[in-house]
């Protein structure tokens, strides 16, 4: 019988596994009559196109909100939600604004002060005196 | 609730009872005669109690004392008469009534004494008819609001282009080729192109413009085939005589003129001298000179643009406009503005920027005679490529109204049970009809 290889079911991600984005749906709204929403027009005319394109795992809507400011609203797979009023930007930093959403956890901003941070503070675990060698003095 | 003016004269001329406080200087000039006649007509109409006399005055001598303000108006003035003896204070006409603006502030009346007094008081059903009170600047946006019949009267045909827009696609074909027409041969003439919507309008076509062909000459330019030569003629003569009058010179100095013409210096002293006696400067000479050499000389470039036109029109061939560029900035601005004042149609100075030869003109007349679309969605759609290019992504959901929270609930399918549950209840469900997105 010849020796045949094991077929990789999984590709190695040097034990990181799937990334998946945080941002599961972006809101566009605007107003028809209101100049705030220059911006924004422009930007669902020209750059949303692309912009979706380049994220197809986000779900995008665009409706329009009449007499109020133009804002994009980021629904994230932890539930929350996070709006930014985009009145009276140009195209290209409203293209900022869905870029900061798009990559954004979710969570609330929170001051980050370790380079590194990880749910398992340590490798090796809390030391214990109950476990491990004994010291014999 | 009624209003009465205040008055802004002092209370205490009125009041009878205060006068006598006062002892009058009766070996004055002038305070005898102010007491007297504070006494005698300074009572306030209005009052109801007798006239209170002085206790501490003595019985005036009236004979005696108007004698002595007689004597001292007539040395002062030259006059005889007391003063205000014609005039009657009640009277309308008299210069003596106090202007309704020097009335004073107005105070509000209660509604007990109203009642008391009949003086024809009827309370108003509508505002119409009543005074206005406000700011300054609201009485000014009152007095506009109420001058605005006036412009009601405005006639559309009067505006330099027509207020309703052309947007048939055959009438922009046939203003297109009329504006064409007509820059082109005024352009060729030589003829001030300015002029040209104020003496041809929109319904009045002297040159015949639709039995005009228009050829492509083989130099790139537009030649124009007219049917008659008379048409021309006439319309160059006329428009040039148009254009002359414009420059309000009139033939009164024709004969001058003819002279001038012949002599040809403007220096000479016996032409100065003709020119003083005709009130005319130098300057206003040589243009009366210019215009008139004009009016000459139309009627030979009238002939001889028609017979270059149709020797080159006969030559070329059918006008294809993609080929003929449109470079000239002064042949392009006119046929714009004529364009505006056939069509009522703007192009934009982006788009005019854009336009480089007679057929890019004539898109952009066709986009401008579209109607602009007023929502985002409806300005995707109107676009075949664009509405393509953003409903085929499939991550993508365009909605043309707001999303309601009916919208919402109906998306993930709750809504039927809501409804159910509201029926159920006997509560009205409100939201939208028809909510298809």
């Amino acid at each position: 019988m010849p020796l045949a290889a094991l077929k990789t079911v999984a590709k190695a991600r040097n034990g990181v596994g799937a990334f998946i984005l945080q941002c599961k749906r972006l809101d566009f709204h605007y107003c028809d009559w209101a100049g705030s929403s220059r911006g924004m027009k422009a930007f669902l005319k020209s750059t949303l196109p692309r912009f979706a394109k380049e994220n197809p795992q986000i779900e995008i809507t665009v409706s329009p909100r009449p007499n109020k400011h133009p804002i994009i609203k980021g629904h994230y797979i932890n539930g929350r939600e996070k709006v930014v009023c985009v009145r009276n930007m140009t195209n290209e930093l409203i293209k900022e604004k869905a870029d900061l959403l798009k990559s954004a956890s979710g969570e609330k901003l929170k001051r980050v002060n370790k380079p590194v941070e990880s749910l398992n503070e340590s490798v090796r675990g809390i030391w214990s005196p109950f476990h491990g060698g004994k010291y014999k003095i | 609730m009624h209003r009465l003016p205040r008055s802004q004269r002092p209370i205490e001329q009125l009041l009878p009872s205060v006068l006598p406080l006062r002892p009058c200087l009766r070996n004055s000039p002038c305070r005898p005669s102010l007491c007297a006649t504070a006494t005698r007509s300074n009572v306030s109409p209005f009052s109801t109690s007798a006239p209170a006399l002085s206790i501490f005055s003595s019985k005036p001598d009236k004979k005696k004392h108007r004698a002595f303000v007689r004597r001292w108006q007539k040395r002062l003035l030259g006059e005889s008469d007391p003063v205000g003896a014609h005039v009657d204070p009640y009277d309308k006409t008299s210069p003596v009534r106090i202007a309704p603006e020097e009335q004073g502030e107005e105070e509000e009346l209660l509604e007990e004494m109203e009642g008391g007094e009949d003086w024809g008081y009827t309370q108003a059903e509508t505002w119409r008819g009543l005074e206005r009170i406000g700011s300054d600047k609201w009485v000014q946006q009152w007095k506009e609001w109420e001058n605005a019949d006036s412009w009601k009267k405005w006639e559309p045909s009067d505006s330099y282009a027509p207020v309703d827009k052309v947007r048939d696609q055959a009438a922009l074909k046939e203003a297109f080729h009329r504006a064409v027409v007509e820059v082109i041969t005024l352009k060729k003439a030589g003829a001030p192109l300015e002029f040209l919507n104020d003496f041809v309008g929109r319904h009045y076509d002297p040159l015949r413009t639709h039995e005009v062909k228009l050829r492509a000459s083989r130099d790139g330019s537009v030649s124009l085939l007219y049917p008659s030569e008379t048409a021309v003629t006439e319309f160059l003569q006329k428009f040039m005589s148009e254009e002359a009058d414009e420059t309000d010179v009139g033939d009164e100095h024709a004969e001058l003129v003819d002279e001038l013409l012949e002599n040809g210096t403007l220096q000479d002293a016996t032409i100065k001298e003709k020119l003083k006696e005709a009130h005319l400067t130098i300057a206003e000479a040589r243009s009366l000179v210019g215009v008139l050499k004009s009016r000459e000389v139309v009627a030979k470039v009238a002939s001889e643009v028609m017979a270059e036109e149709n020797e080159s029109a006969q030559a070329a061939e059918e006008l294809k406009l993609n080929s003929i560029p449109l470079t000239d900035l002064d042949l392009k601005f006119n046929l714009l503005k004529r364009l505006t004042a056939l069509t009522g149609l703007r192009i934009s100075d982006p788009n005019i920027l854009q336009i480089d030869t007679f057929a890019d003109l004539y898109h952009q007349l066709l986009a401008a005679s579209k109607p602009q679309p007023k929502k985002l969605v409806e300005e995707i759609l109107a676009d075949p490529k664009k509405a393509k290019k953003v409903m085929s992504i499939p991550n993508v959901k365009i909605s043309p109204r707001r999303v309601t929270v009916v919208d919402k609930e109906k998306e993930v399918g709750r809504w039927k049970v809501i409804e159910y549950a509201l029926k159920e209840r006997g509560i009205p469900v409100t939201g939208r009809k028809v909510t298809s997105l």
